[in-house]
C-alpha cells in the first residue's frame, strides 16, 4: 500500500472563500450563521441559515452559468482552488490517472426546485431545457473532470451527510492502492432553497433562532441545543501517491491515513453508538494507530439532542478514560451543517489544525449538558497544541458513519 | 424590417455572446461552436420568442440559415392551423395549443404575426425582453468568442 498525500487545498464555505480565510475565521471563533433575507424566506418557520460569500457571476461566464446549479459552481471553484495550490503541472499521463471523488447529499437542488416551481406553481410547461443536467446528483463532478480533463474515475457518493467524508475515504482507497495516482476528493451542498429548507423544516431537526444572537443558534454539545443549521459551500482536496508528490516537490499539507465506514441499521435517522464507535474504531485500525495517539477530534457535532449525547457516548468507548482529556470540537457552530460538502470541509478544517497546531472551537457552548461531558474546546481557540494525529467524523440519515483519520507532516 | 434571421441572429448574439457579424446565414454552426446542447438551448429561445413549438426531434442543422428556414416553416404551420380550433382549444393539434409563457408578440419577427393566440401567463424563469427591437444593436458581448457550452472557471 502507498502512502497518500493532501497536497491542494480548496474550500469556498460560511466563513471563507479559501482554506486559509475559512481557518482563520474558525480560530477567531466567528460565526457565519445568520438570517436570510430573501423575499421567499417569509414562509419559513426560522430563517437562519450559513450562507458562502459566493457570486457565481464573479468566476462564470452567463452561459455557463445556465449551465451549472449552484452547487456545481461551488465544486468548480473549490476543485480549482485545489489544483492550484497543489501546483499540478499536467499531463496527459497525470490525467488519465486522476479521478474525480465528489459527494452531495441535495444535488442541484435549486434547479430541482426552480423546475418544480415553473411547472406547478407557474403552471408552465416551459421547464428550462438544461433541467435534467443541472439537477443530476453527479453534475459537480462531472464538471470538474471536463473542465481539468480528468479521465480517471469519476464517481458521486451520495449518503446524506457524510457523502464527502465517503468520497475522500473511498478516493484515499484508491490512491493507497494506486489504481489512481492523483485524486480529487471534496464534496458541495448548496442546500438553501425554500423547498429544501422547508423539507428540513418538516423533520424538525433545525435549530429554533436564538433571540439574542441569531449568529448564535447553533449550540452543539450545549444543553440548549435545538437543532442544525444548514449551512452551503464546498471544499475540494488533492489526494496524491505519496512519492510522486515527492518526486514533483509539491508541498505536502498533511497524510491521510485511516478511513472507517460503518452502517447503523436500526433507524433510518437516529444514531447509535455501536455504529459511530465501529467507525472510529476501524480508522484507527486502518491507519495502524492506538486511540491514545490521537490528539484531537473534529466531531460531526450537528447541534441536534440526538446526535451530541450518541457522538458523545462513542468517543467514550473508544477511548475509555483518556476520552474527557481528549480535544474534540464540532466547528458547524460557525459555519452550520453543509450536509454533503461537511465531511469535506471538516477534514480540510482538521488538517490545518495539525499543521497550525490550533484547535478550533466549539462555539456557543455555554450551558452545559451533563450528558455532553468532553472536552469540547468551549468558545475560545487553543493555540500550540502539538497534535499528530487527528480525526474527523461524519454520520448521516441512512446510518452510513465515516472516520477519517489525519496526521501531521 | 427585420427577418427572421435577424432575430435568430439577435439571439444567437445574446445567449451565446457572438458578435453579430459573425453570424451569416451560410455560416457552419461547427464554426461557431454550437453543439447539439447548445442547438437545443437555442430552440427553446427561439420557442419563446416565435411562440412556436419544435418538433420532438429537432432536425440536423448545419448552417444558421438551416434554423431560420426551419423556424420560418414552423411559424408559417402556426399561423395556419389555429383558424381550425376556433372554439375548442383541444381541437388543434397539441403542437400549437399548447399554453406557453412568454412576452407578447410585438417584438416578433415580421414573419411571425399573425394568428397568434396571445399566451396568458408569463414566463418568470426567462428575463423579460418586451420591447426590444430586432432593429436595435444587439447587446455587446462580454467577450469576443467561447461560445463553447462547457464550463470554464475562472
Amino acid at each position: 500500500v502507498k502512502r497518500v498525500a493532501v497536497t491542494g487545498l480548496g474550500v469556498v464555505a460560511p466563513g471563507g472563500n479559501d482554506a486559509d480565510e475559512f481557518f482563520a475565521s474558525l480560530v477567531a471563533g466567528r460565526s457565519s450563521i445568520g438570517v436570510l433575507h430573501e423575499a421567499w424566506t417569509a414562509r419559513l418557520a426560522t430563517r437562519i441559515a450559513a450562507r458562502a460569500a459566493f457570486d457565481g457571476s464573479a468566476h462564470f461566464r452567463a452561459q455557463q452559468l445556465r449551465m451549472l446549479d449552484r452547487v456545481s459552481q461551488l465544486a468548480l471553484v473549490a476543485a480549482k482552488q485545489a489544483i492550484t495550490t497543489a501546483g499540478i503541472d499536467w499531463t496527459d499521463e497525470m490525467r488519465a490517472r486522476t479521478g474525480v471523488f465528489l459527494g452531495t447529499g441535495m444535488g442541484g437542488s435549486a434547479t430541482t426546485d426552480e423546475g418544480y416551481a415553473t411547472l406547478y406553481r407557474d403552471g408552465s410547461d416551459r421547464i428550462k431545457p438544461f433541467t435534467v443536467l443541472t439537477a443530476m446528483n453527479n453534475a459537480a463532478a462531472a464538471w470538474i473532470g471536463l473542465e481539468h480533463g480528468l479521465t480517471g474515475p469519476n464517481l458521486t457518493y451520495s449518503t446524506a451527510c457524510s457523502s464527502s467524508a465517503i468520497a475522500v475515504g473511498e478516493a484515499w482507497e484508491r490512491v493507497r492502492a494506486g489504481t489512481a495516482q492523483i485524486a480529487l476528493a471534496g464534496g458541495a451542498e448548496a442546500p438553501l432553497t425554500l423547498g429544501t429548507l422547508k423539507a428540513w423544516e418538516a423533520l424538525k431537526t433545525l435549530a429554533t433562532e436564538d433571540p439574542d444572537d441569531a449568529s448564535a443558534s447553533c449550540k452543539p454539545f450545549a444543553r440548549d441545543r435545538s437543532g442544525l443549521v444548514l449551512g452551503e459551500g464546498a471544499a475540494v482536496v488533492v489526494l496524491e501517491e505519496w512519492q510522486h508528490a515527492r518526486r514533483r516537490k509539491a508541498e505536502i499539507f498533511g497524510e491521510i491515513v485511516g478511513y472507517g465506514l460503518t452502517t447503523d441499521t436500526a433507524h433510518i435517522t437516529r444514531p447509535s453508538v455501536e455504529g459511530q464507535a465501529r467507525a472510529l474504531e476501524l480508522a484507527l485500525a486502518s491507519a495502524r494507530a492506538a486511540p491514545r495517539e490521537v490528539g484531537y477530534i473534529n466531531a460531526h457535532g450537528t447541534g441536534t439532542a440526538a446526535n451530541d449525547a450518541v457522538e458523545t457516548g462513542a468517543i467514550k468507548r473508544v477511548f475509555g478514560a483518556r476520552a474527557k482529556k481528549l480535544p474534540v470540537s464540532s466547528t458547524k457552530s460557525m459555519h452550520g451543517h453543509l450536509l454533503g460538502a461537511a465531511g469535506a470541509v471538516e477534514l480540510v478544517v482538521t488538517l490545518l489544525a495539525l499543521r497550525t497546531g490550533t484547535l478550533p472551537p466549539t462555539l456557543n457552548l455555554r450551558v452545559p449538558d451533563p450528558e455532553c461531558d468532553l472536552d469540547y474546546v468551549p468558545n475560545a481557540a487553543r493555540e500550540r497544541q502539538d497534535v499528530e494525529l487527528a480525526l474527523t467524523s461524519s454520520f448521516a440519515f441512512g446510518g452510513t458513519n465515516a472516520v477519517l483519520a489525519c496526521k501531521k507532516v | 424590417m427585420t427577418t427572421t434571421f435577424d432575430a435568430i441572429r439577435a439571439i444567437i448574439a445574446r445567449d451565446f455572446e457572438l458578435p453579430p457579424e459573425r453570424l451569416q446565414r451560410d455560416t457552419p454552426l461547427d464554426a461557431i461552436e454550437l453543439d447539439s446542447l447548445a442547438i437545443t438551448e437555442l430552440v427553446f429561445a427561439i420557442e419563446d420568442e416565435f411562440k412556436i413549438t419544435a418538433e420532438s426531434t429537432i432536425p440536423t442543422f448545419k448552417t444558421l440559415g438551416d434554423i431560420a428556414d426551419y423556424v420560418a416553416r414552423l411559424v408559417a404551420e402556426r399561423d395556419r392551423k389555429p383558424r381550425v380550433a376556433t372554439t375548442s382549444a383541444e381541437a388543434a393539434p397539441a403542437a400549437t395549443t399548447r399554453s406557453r409563457p412568454g412576452k407578447n408578440a410585438a417584438n416578433g419577427a415580421d414573419d411571425a404575426g399573425a394568428g397568434r393566440k396571445k399566451s396568458p401567463r408569463v414566463a418568470k424563469h426567462r428575463p423579460a425582453r418586451a420591447g426590444k427591437s430586432h432593429d436595435a444593436p444587439p447587446r455587446k458581448p462580454k467577450r469576443p468568442s467561447g461560445g463553447r457550452a462547457g464550463a470554464r472557471a475562472r
